[in-house]
């Protein structure tokens, strides 16, 4: 079922085609990756996608409706969350269960007023989120931390919580934006299995990543992208073999352990 | 009031914004901060003109040169002792700036005190040009103002230090790696655009005839209002919006008076909604 | 925290019952114009909270002013309804210069708020109606309670205190709850906020408006007790003699933080008869130095001074232990 529609989505910044006629599908319960070299668009497509910028041309749909031109907190009201390229994009001032629980903004249902007078079933639902949110932080590995400042912690965990807060707010389709930068080999590996874990758990999942090992492993599906034009799409087998994508990536080691 | 009159007040307001906000855009573009605090220097360059030209009688050109130094100085020693210390950290900077503000304004009324002080005019005589009267102080004025401009797009364009503002202002970290000194960069702007807002206060000062330590406040506010139009960091920029600022104002306050400012200001405010970074300005990145 | 309580609760009696104790009416000024500030620094501190620097605190404080001015004197009502009216007002205004401003970028949004400032004196200084370059004179002092009739200051203090009760009590709601949190992290990471659902632009107009609304009261009371509504009472200067209440005092604790400014520095003034010409002057130099030295604001001073201890302690055990060893 193709959860996510991307038709002729087009941006342009000045004269630059930064995202060129590019038409895609994200099919429920698949892990796709977006690669391509540097510039070649993925970050525009993908803030496109989630509503951080507004595209040129082009329509996007989530199950069928027309999402296009929603604001980001809008996108991620559907179900569609990302994460962030820098590692360091969390709450820093505030300790790894209190970012859970901020991010789990989406799970409230309480209004402003009732909020503001502390009506008894506030304080119920607030208990509810609490233990939701410690027990999202428990099942992602990151409980030995929850009291730890975000700024404190080691590089592996800071991205570890960035999964943490996009899954806080109840995804049906996580965007992970070059999750991996910056971790060992064992992180790498250790973080990508826990993606799959998280798709075999029903969740779809699209992946920039530049970590083409990473790529290769996990995904199902792959989507190239150069000069913000698609010029390949299929398995990763097929991917690696393809002549255009190559050349796209003259110079670079694909390297296909 | 024949319409000559108005075009040569007109560019006499040009000449004065241009170059305080020509100051001010350059801090702002190369040093990373919006000197509020500005103003104030405009306001030292013209106190240190009426001390030295009309308490002690000395040249005229002679109270400019001192200004342009002393206020210049004063300038760098700002960047050195408080904004370098806060590079980086621009929220504390404005915060700073701000505060500056009130130091140097405060301590001038302290010094000077509040009362306003007349400075008579460095030279005398008129000109009777296409039916309006125009002072030959003026009319020198204009020229002198317009002489700097240019001497100060020469410096920026043509030298090897102007190259190296030019470089700090589009990428200062490629700019280091490139081996300009960063520092000794943001503080030569510094000096330079303090020097200049000295210079026009100083120049003006027997111009408009009176110095006050609040009359550094409606320039700041014109500054800003000019670097806003003319975008963030971009010398001719504020050349261009000091032009188009200074003819609304002189037309404007012909037909509107008091109503000009008002229009100015909301001129702003629309300029700032629609297209942030003004006429000739690249979209400013904040450092945080 | 036993003794923070302790101290809290100290202060508290000791307002309460202040002008029981001594009723000179100089005083008594003083330390109005100290709660008036603290609660138009703490409404600042709000909008800062959510990532935006305001210089135009002054302005809505003059909204508010100059509307309860004008309602009572023109429209006849009693000022009972003209204050919470008037803060309505503002916070209406603030809604609606919001919904563009607050989209704006910090530097930008810094320097709108300067031309609005700006702007609002050079309107109200124009504008007969307003006040013109007089000012509004003859705003009637508050209606009558009973034998509360306003003649005295005592009156006045404990209406501002009230108010300033309310504000304190609303806050401290407002950043203890859910809301707070939201704010916050606006204020923290915009686009981290975004991408968790929250309805940016949203929670802004809120922010700002309640921010705004409490200025306006501030207005309003202000102009009831000086009798008088005019552009200097609501002018950048006194916007940024606010922010400097809020810095000095310390960002870190909203509600603290604005009122230990406030109070710090006024009680300054009047204890060391520091001249008016002069105070600008003086405190510029002491919020310089608080960037420099203490940035986290005065009310961080208990816990530094502590920290201090700590480490000369554990210096002298160390060389003690050198000694011994």
């Amino acid at each position: 079922m193709k959860l996510l529609e991307i038709i002729d989505l087009s941006k342009s910044f000045g004269g630059l085609n930064a995202v060129d006629q590019v038409s895609m599908e994200l099919i429920r319960g698949e892990i796709l990756g977006l690669i391509g070299p540097n510039g070649a668009g993925k970050t525009t497509l993908f803030n496109l996608i989630t509503g951080f910028i507004r595209p040129n041309k082009g329509r996007i749909k989530f199950r069928g409706e027309d999402i296009t031109g929603l604001k980001a907190n809008e996108v991620a009201a559907k179900g569609i969350v990302r994460t962030f390229q820098a590692s360091n994009t969390l709450f820093q001032q505030r300790m790894v269960w209190e970012n859970v629980l901020i991010a789990s903004h989406l799970k409230y249902r309480s209004g402003l007023l009732r909020t503001f007078i502390n009506t008894p079933s506030i304080g119920a639902e607030e208990n509810n989120i609490k233990n939701q949110a410690l027990e999202l932080i428990d099942s992602i590995g990151l409980s030995t931390v929850q009291n730890e400042y975000a700024v404190n912690l080691p590089h592996g965990y800071q991205r570890l919580l960035g999964v943490c807060l996009a899954l806080a707010a109840n995804p049906t389709i996580l965007l992970l934006d070059e999750p991996v930068t910056g971790l060992t080999p064992e992180e790498t590996s250790a973080f990508m299995n826990y993606i799959v874990k998280l798709r075999d758990n029903g969740l779809t999942i699209l992946l920039v990543e530049h970590n083409m090992k990473a790529v290769m492993n996990t995904c199902d599906r792959i989507v190239v992208l150069n000069y913000g034009k698609k010029i390949a799409e299929g398995s990763p087998d097929l991917i690696s073999k393809n002549e255009d994508v190559i050349k796209a990536y003259l110079g670079v080691d694909i390297n296909v352990a | 009031m024949p319409v000559a009159q108005i075009i040569f007040n007109a560019l006499l307001l040009t000449m004065l914004y241009a170059l305080v906000s020509s100051g001010l855009t350059l801090v702002l573009g190369i040093a990373r901060i919006v000197n509020f605090a500005h103003g104030a220097l405009y306001m030292l360059g013209a106190y240190v003109a009426y001390y030295v030209f009309q308490e002690a009688g000395l040249p005229f050109p002679l109270a400019l040169a001192l200004s342009v130094l002393s206020v210049g100085l004063f300038g760098i020693l700002i960047d050195k002792l408080l904004f370098r210390r806060l590079a980086g950290q621009f929220f504390a900077a404005v915060i700073v700036s701000l505060g500056l503000v009130f130091f140097v304004e405060g301590g001038g009324a302290l010094i000077f005190s509040e009362q306003e002080r007349s400075i008579a005019p460095f030279v005398s005589g008129n000109v009777d040009i296409f039916g309006a009267t125009l002072s030959v102080e003026r009319i020198i004025v204009i020229f002198a103002g317009a002489f700097v401009m240019l001497a100060l797009f020469w410096f920026i364009n043509h030298t090897k230090q102007g190259a190296a503002m030019r470089a700090v202002a589009q990428d200062s970290e490629a700019a280091t790696l490139q081996g300009v000194n960063f520092n000794y960069t943001s503080a030569l702007a510094m000096g330079i655009g303090a020097g200049l807002a000295g210079f026009a206060g100083a120049l003006l000062a027997p111009v408009f005839g009176v110095v006050d330590p609040y009359m550094g406040q409606t320039i700041m506010f014109k500054a800003i209002l000019v670097i806003t139009v003319g975008g963030f960091g971009s010398v001719p920029g504020a050349f261009t919006a000091a032009l188009i600022i200074g003819f609304v104002e002189s037309f404007g306050f012909w037909y509107v008076e008091h109503w000009v400012t008002a229009m100015l200001f909301g001129l702003v405010i629309i300029v700032l909604l629609i297209r942030p970074r003004g006429i000739l300005g690249k979209e400013y990145i904040m450092r945080h | 925290m036993q003794r923070k309580l302790t101290f809290i609760i100290f202060c508290l009696i000791l307002l309460v019952l202040g002008p029981l104790l001594s009723n000179q009416p100089y005083w008594m000024h003083v330390v109005i114009i100290c709660i008036y500030s603290s609660i138009l620094a703490m409404s600042w501190l709000l909008i800062l909270k959510i990532g935006h620097l305001s210089l135009a605190h002054a302005a809505f404080m003059g909204v508010g002013g100059i509307a309860s001015a004008l309602i009572v004197t023109k429209a006849g009502i009693s000022f009972w309804l003209a204050l919470p009216l008037s803060g309505l007002i503002t916070a209406i205004i603030a809604l609606i210069l919001g919904f563009p401003l607050l989209r704006v970028k910090g530097i930008y949004f810094l320097i709108i708020t300067f031309a609005f400032n700006e702007l609002f004196v050079i309107i109200i200084r124009n504008w007969k109606f307003l006040g013109g370059y007089v000012g509004l004179i003859g705003v009637p002092r508050p209606n009558a309670i009973g034998a509360i009739d306003f003649s005295s200051k005592v009156h006045y203090y404990y209406l501002i205190l009230f108010l300033a009760a309310v504000t304190v009590i609303t806050l401290y709601r407002i950043y203890t709850s859910r809301i707070g949190r939201i704010f916050t992290s606006i204020g923290e990471d915009e686009d981290l906020a975004r991408s968790i659902g929250i309805d940016v632009i949203r929670y802004k107009l809120i922010a700002f408006s309640i921010g705004c609304f409490f200025a306006g009261i501030t207005g309003s009371f202000l102009v009831h007790y000086l009798n008088f509504a005019g552009a200097e009472l609501f002018t950048t200067w006194q916007s940024l003699y606010i922010q400097i209440y809020a810095i000095v005092g310390g960002m870190v604790s909203v509600i603290g933080g604005p009122i230990v400014g406030a109070f710090s520095l006024i009680l300054l003034t009047e204890f060391l008869d520091i001249p008016i010409k002069a105070q600008p002057l003086v405190y510029a130099a002491i919020l310089i130095l608080i960037i420099f030295f203490l940035r986290n604001g005065l009310i961080s001073l208990p816990q530094r001074i502590l920290a201090w201890r700590l480490r000369l302690l554990r210096l002298l055990e160390r060389n003690i232990k050198h000694e011994t060893a």
